[in-house]
């Protein structure tokens, strides 16, 4: 059976590739490298990343609210970002497909893509984490940028019904689950900061998420992340869904790591497997 | 309203380099195909991204008019535009 032997949450935002290697010992460099090193320690087979994409992958066409890819690959970035060249990277199907089709059982009405462009998103994690893009990566999306965005109990309780289906996988798997995204942030909306296309406009939502992540406080921050909340603090802070979903998914406890870039808006975490799974090989 | 057609203006810019270079050089042409009121191409072509932001444009969308440098867009502009602009309730 599949087995989750870890979680872990790094932001996307896709100048990060750019700036990183011209900053000696950047916090955002380091960090990476710290979470690089411990999915590297837990040597996954697969990994499921929730993301929320950027009205890329999706648009206003056709936009689900959840939905999943049952792929052999996808390509990406669409989004030309210079430091990353477009590319494959290899997915899971039958992972994918059991997502989409368990979730349907579960009371999760996830779309299904067969054919998936991302974008950053998905891209600039795995840059940083897995450089020779070779793990297949299974994309779990999350609508958290284009309102109406769900309630955070939906992005947990479809974290929670993720991790049930990898947990029945019949394939001898070890799952990483990883969250994408910013917390406290603003891009190209109203409190963007001048001359700048970005924000990070609440840093005490930040500090509060960081204190209730550390508390293992998930409940409580699951029941405040509302989407009148998140539209507060910033147009793109409904990124945290996507770690709720993680947390979901794993059913954590308290993060091993959890380090802010307070001036972003954004933190990396690692959290291990707490109920009943094996925690590193 | 038609902010969909506005919002299909930030998604081609970035998605579509054909397009993009249309923008750039005669913007009247590149919209030409859209399904836009009066007042959503007016205030595409003088780059009023916050007046686009409070008819229902997804801001996301509109910075990538900023990113490619059309419509006389830059992050200084865009910024100066779009900071202060609000709606009652997200579109």
């Amino acid at each position: 059976m599949a087995r989750i032997v870890a979680g872990f949450s790094t932001p996307h935002t896709p100048y990060l590739p750019m700036v990183v290697p011209k900053e000696a010992d950047s916090l955002d460099g380091r960090y990476f490298n710290e979470i690089r090193e411990r999915l590297e320690a837990a040597a996954p087979d697969v990994i499921i990343a929730f993301d929320c994409d950027h009205l890329n992958s999706f648009f206003y066409d056709n936009l689900p609210t959840f939905a999943v890819a049952a792929v052999d690959r996808f390509r990406g970035p669409s989004d030309d970002n210079p430091a990353i060249a477009p590319r494959y990277v290899p997915s899971h199907e039958s992972l994918g497909r059991a997502i989409h089709s368990e979730g349907l059982k579960a009371g999760f009405d996830l779309a299904l893509s067969e054919r998936l462009d991302v974008d950053h998103s998905i891209m600039v994690p795995l840059h940083f984490l897995t450089p020779a893009f070779d793990i297949p990566v299974v994309p779990v999306f999350i609508n958290g940028l284009a309102p109406p965005i769900p309630a955070g109990g939906r992005a947990y309780a479809l974290g929670q019904a993720v991790g049930e289906i990898i947990r029945g996988f019949p394939e001898d798997l070890r799952v990483v689950v990883l969250a994408t995204g910013s917390i406290n942030h603003e891009v190209g909306g109203p409190r963007i900061l001048r001359g700048e296309l970005w924000g990070a406009p609440d840093p005490s939502w930040l500090e509060h998420v960081l204190a209730r992540l550390r508390a293992d406080e998930v409940d409580a921050l699951v029941s405040e992340a509302t989407p009148e909340k998140l539209a507060s603090v910033g147009n793109v802070a409904g990124e945290i869904y996507c770690v709720l979903a993680m947390l979901g998914a794993i059913g954590a406890g308290p993060p091993i790591f959890l380090e802010p870039n307070v001036r972003l808006g954004h933190a990396y975490g690692a959290w291990l497997r707490t109920n009943g799974g094996e925690e590193g090989r | 309203m038609s902010i969909y057609e506005v919002n299909l203006v930030g998604r081609r810019v970035l998605h579509d380099p054909e397009f993009r270079e249309q923008l750039r050089s005669n913007p009247e042409s590149a919209l030409s195909g859209l399904e836009l009121a009066d007042e959503e191409r007016d205030a595409i072509l003088a780059g009023e991204v916050g007046r686009l932001y409070e008819l229902g444009a997804h801001e996301y969308l509109l910075m990538n008019l900023a990113r490619y440098g059309v419509l006389g867009l830059d992050a200084v502009t865009f910024s100066d535009r779009m900071r202060g602009a609000s709606r009652s309730t997200p579109a």
